[in-house]
């Protein structure tokens, strides 16, 4: 191939490239909420869930059958002359500038009126920056980093409870638990991996504790890829703690499920923030072992005893992702669509200003959700009040959930028991 | 020489067209962007094209910049102090990473950057004044001062002039005592020590530099993102970014690491933007396939490809390489 030729291929590619697709401008009818999410890279498989997820609750405010839920099945929104939703996607790629390009191409090109999205707290965080930017309504409805909220954005808004609250929910449990059956915890050990999410939960779970009048007796972190994890459990049971808060990948919890047992650290509770604990390898590598970790979930399908729609959507659900269960991330995508869905009705317009008020106003009873929370309502910061998290304890091999107790299908087990030699 | 500046007067000139002109949030986000990655490669370039060392622990000296000026302005300092700030760091770190690891042939250096990067991240995710994993959001301000703009022409104005500070070095470089010694030194280390250049004290003055023009190019990221992170900045995948876009343009040429990230912003976030959104990784897949293609058949990158068939039309195969290469891309 000559130096030309070469050229002229290149050039040629990089024609094709920037050609511009087929015009998408937006039908009259169809309000565009501009969708970010991690379609490719390492989350990837969770990208794909959640894209299905917001699929399925835009098809649901299109349609007209109706659950009880907000903005399901009026054939669109009733204020807007039933105007249907239409949820154009990008990805992020996991990546934080990945996220800011696709934030403002959604904004300028597609013309969203909101966006919703992350997942990560990395891109939510540049992906949010722009929407500040250019004073679009951003919903956040599954990132857990408290500082996101702690910003001072004025179009920013989160139904998810963050890692704060989930730690908040540990402590309340055991106060719970101290009230209804004088239990006692006092020492609290706080083990993570040293990523965002082990890092960010670690810090909630330590400064709450402290606040709360607990002991941290001790704080470890770890990079999540290590294969070995013995000097960490010596530096656990060293500190004899009365419980141990875990926030790691699959791998490492088997690793440290593995040392605690070995060294035969003697634990009222483990008390872990989902991730690798609720993989669906772990009980079944575990075994017994497994039984009476607790986990913190944002969602558990026995909510369906609150809300008689959690089963059938999750039905929905399965028979759209390859007959996987509607989980605690695909649940609160679902949910954030509906809620967006909501105060852009609720605005009867498609101005941005109109639809922030909207999400001000909005005041959704825990009752009419797929969630575990009280309501659905934002404080000055964009953080909703009523977010709060579920805690399921693995009794007989299944997770079940034991806290909040209004929600609960069973009797927490505690302490959980002792390892078997 | 004047070709080279022609031509960089002429990017100039339309990047400033451009900035002014151009009003699309997207294309301007791309120019930004191809303009980074360009210094980015060109600065890679320094230390591994025309020096012969491939590092893979490039994003570790972007990281200093970026992270420079998340501090700077965490703690009230304007993020402009942290450009001579953040490249004197990366300096610092690159002559000291630098001064064990250079004497290091072959692959035992490119092994040794990957080392040190992952020293590098270990120790930003353990440091509570480093942000840890969560990193930093930068608040969001507007104007000279805090070095952020409402209108991006802005950002692609200060990228052009690094862009164009960092090729108008290059080209003094190629004509330098420095940059004659480097390709020497590549070529054969053996033959240029008997003619007594220093190996290391040359290398560490490229490594420094190269690392310099990177934490450059860092700070200007941290004020454009406004969120800083270890994955986002010092990774060993932003490593392999910055190393890619040097070999597909082409290594040790003066245009290459421009050519280089042209391919990779134009195709891989490009396609990205207009395909990524069906979630099927069409973008990843046309760009891996580029890659492919360009390594299999292209081994000495776009630019290294061009002045090769110039080389074969002139019959002058007798000339170095490097030279023709400067010649070449004009």
């Amino acid at each position: 191939m000559s130096a030309r030729r070469v050229c002229l291929a290149f050039a040629a590619a990089i024609a094709v490239a920037s050609m511009p697709f087929a015009s998408r401008a937006a039908d009259p009818q169809e309000i565009v909420i501009g969708s970010i999410l991690p379609l490719t890279g390492p989350s990837a498989q969770t990208g794909a869930g959640l894209r299905t997820a917001q699929t399925l609750a835009a098809d649901l405010v299109n349609g007209h059958v109706s659950y009880p839920l907000p903005m399901v099945g009026k054939s669109g929104l009733p204020h807007l002359g039933h105007a249907r939703i239409k949820l154009v996607f990008a990805d992020s790629q996991g990546k934080p500038d990945q996220a800011r390009a696709a934030a403002e191409q959604l904004i300028t090109q597609e013309h969203a009126v909101a966006l919703i999205g992350t997942y990560a707290s990395s891109t939510t965080a540049t992906a949010s920056q722009v929407a500040e930017r250019y004073g679009i309504p951003f919903l956040n409805p599954d990132s857990s980093a408290p500082s996101l909220t702690a910003r001072g954005l004025k179009w920013f808004f989160r139904t998810t409870p963050n890692d704060a609250t989930f730690a908040e929910n540990f402590y309340q449990f055991f106060a719970d638990l101290n009230r209804t059956k004088k239990i006692a915890v006092k020492k609290v050990a706080v083990v993570g991996e040293d990523g965002l999410f082990g890092t960010g939960a670690g810090d909630a779970e330590e400064e709450i504790g402290k606040r709360r009048g607990f002991t941290i007796v001790t704080r470890v972190a770890y990079p999540a890829t290590t294969t070995e994890v013995n000097a960490e459990v010596q530096k656990v049971k060293a500190a004899a703690p009365d419980v141990v808060m875990m926030a790691s990948y699959a791998p490492d919890a088997l690793l440290f499920m593995r040392g605690f047992k070995d060294q035969g650290i003697l634990l009222q509770g483990i008390l872990a923030q989902d991730a690798g604990f609720i993989d669906p390898g772990f009980v079944k590598t575990e075994g017994k072992d497994a039984e009476g970790v607790f986990t913190r979930e944002v969602f558990s399908l026995d909510i369906k005893h609150r809300n008689k729609a959690v089963p059938l959507i999750d039905q929905l659900f399965r028979l759209r992702f390859g007959d996987k269960p509607l989980d605690g991330n695909t649940a609160r995508d679902i949910m954030g669509v509906l809620v967006l869905a909501d105060a852009i009705d609720r605005a009867g317009s498609t101005k941005p200003d109109a639809i922030r008020t909207a999400l001000q106003n909005t005041n959704i009873p825990g009752i009419l959700t797929l969630m575990p929370w009280k309501q659905i309502k934002f404080d000055a910061q964009g953080q909703n009040v009523g977010g709060v998290g579920i805690i399921e304890q693995i009794q007989d091999g299944k997770y079940e959930t034991v806290w909040p107790f209004d929600v609960a299908v069973k009797a927490p087990i505690w302490p959980m028991p002792a390892w078997k030699r | 020489m004047r070709p080279h500046l022609i031509a960089l007067a002429a990017i100039a000139a339309a990047g400033l067209v451009l900035a002014y002109a151009v009003r699309d949030a997207v294309v301007l986000d791309l120019v930004f962007t191809l303009l980074l990655y360009a210094t980015l490669g060109q600065s890679w370039n320094w230390i591994s094209g025309y020096g012969g060392n491939i590092s893979f622990g490039h994003a570790i000296f972007f990281g200093c910049g970026a992270y420079t000026s998340a501090l700077c302005v965490v703690h009230g300092i304007s993020p402009w102090l942290a450009i001579p700030a953040g490249a004197a760091v990366a300096a610092l770190l690159a002559a000291i990473t630098g001064f064990p690891t250079l004497a290091l042939r072959g692959h035992y250096f490119s092994i040794a950057t990957i080392a040190v990067a992952a020293i590098v991240d270990a120790l930003v995710r353990t440091q509570g004044w480093l942000g840890r994993a969560n990193g930093f959001e930068l608040p969001i301000a507007a104007g000279w001062a805090s070095m952020q703009f409402a209108d991006k022409g802005w950002y692609v104005v200060l990228a052009l002039v690094l862009f164009v500070a960092v090729q108008c070095a290059t080209l003094a470089l190629e004509r330098s005592r420095l940059g004659y010694y480097l390709r020497a030194l590549r070529a054969n280390h053996q033959a240029a020590a008997s003619v007594g250049i220093d190996e290391r004290r040359w290398k560490l003055i490229a490594f420094a530099w190269s690392a310099a023009m990177a934490a450059c190019a860092g700070v200007l990221y941290a004020q454009y993102t406004l969120f800083v992170d270890p994955p986002s900045t010092i990774a060993l995948s932003v490593s392999i970014d910055i190393a890619l876009i040097g070999v597909v343009g082409g290594i040790g040429t003066l245009w290459g690491p421009a050519a280089g990230a042209l391919v990779y912003v134009v195709l891989a976030k490009a396609v990205a933007l207009k395909l990524g959104g069906t979630g099927k990784g069409y973008d990843l897949v046309i760009y891996g396939a580029i890659i492919c293609v360009i390594a299999a058949l292209r081994p000495h990158g776009i630019v290294g490809t061009i002045v090769d068939g110039i080389r074969r039309r002139r019959g002058a195969a007798a000339q170095p390489p490097a030279r023709l290469a400067a010649e070449g891309a004009a």
